[in-house]
């Protein structure tokens, strides 16, 4: 399957942008990533000092080999799966509408889309000291149902992002203006 | 040559082996099923693969040096087999 087929994307539609979280956003998981990797290190470190012999034996060395290899195996597919969830997590936005794709764990996700013509406000946040010095924030979308409401959260550059959603939807509306029947 | 033997913690080890190797193909699947599986996720899996190919050279390479059959009597299990 393509990403057209996913958003059943019309003939006449052209993908613009495809949005996620800025990846300074993924910093923290890459750091707590880290950290568990070096866990082993350093718990085998103090054990050892509390008990020169312990890996010694080879009943504990062999627990220990297949107690670490699965940490790492595990911890590696933890961190893919994190990565699947941040990079799945996207933001759509065609000439004709936006599509908001979340992902959530590994078996679950939703779809949401509201027509261009019917947003009917478009709002930018910037807020904190690494969000002003990486310039992301979230971007408000509501439609005129105010059913539909849609945060684009920790996007790359907001203002900018607005200020160009908002051409967007004035070009789409004077299209429909002028092709009342389409 | 490993001596693998049948007891307990040698076959959890490779039950929860598979249980991660089958999460690995959903995520893998979750990518290309919605067409992201493109330039960053696939140098990602390329490197996680890597980092996990490597993690389980390694343990053959330690569990190699290691005689199981005295884990195996340690056991009580006296079955085991070479492989």
């Amino acid at each position: 399957m393509h990403l057209n087929e996913l958003i059943h994307k019309h003939d006449f539609e052209e993908i613009l942008y495809i949005l996620r979280r800025h990846p300074v956003t993924f910093i923290p998981t890459i750091f707590l990533f880290s950290i568990l990797l070096l866990l082993p290190f350093g718990v085998g470190f103090i054990l050892e000092a509390a008990n020169p012999d312990i890996f010694t034996e080879n009943f504990s060395r062999a627990l220990t080999i297949l107690g670490t290899s699965f940490y790492f195996l595990a911890t590696l597919v933890f961190f893919y799966a994190r990565f699947v969830d941040y990079y799945l997590d996207m933001w759509i936005i065609t000439n004709h509408r936006v599509i908001d794709i979340k992902q959530t764990g590994l078996f679950a996700r939703t779809i949401s889309e509201v027509e261009l013509r019917k947003i009917q406000d478009v709002q930018s946040d910037v807020r904190g000291v690494f969000a002003t010095f990486f310039n992301y924030g979230m971007v408000e979308i509501q439609s005129a149902g105010a059913e539909v409401h849609f945060n684009f959260h920790d996007v790359p550059d907001p203002h900018r992002l607005r200020r160009e959603l908002i051409e967007l939807i004035r070009k789409d509306s004077a299209w429909h203006a002028a092709h009342p029947n389409e | 040559m490993i001596a693998i033997p049948l007891t307990g913690f040698v076959i959890a080890y490779f039950i929860l082996l598979a249980i991660l190797l089958i999460f690995y193909a959903i995520i893998i699947y979750q990518l290309v099923a919605t067409g992201t599986f493109t330039s960053i996720s696939i140098v990602v899996t390329i490197i996680l693969s890597a980092a996990m190919v490597a993690v389980l050279v390694t343990t053959a390479g330690y569990a190699s040096a290691i005689n199981w059959n005295d884990v195996v009597t340690l056991f009580g299990d006296g079955t085991s087999s070479i492989f």
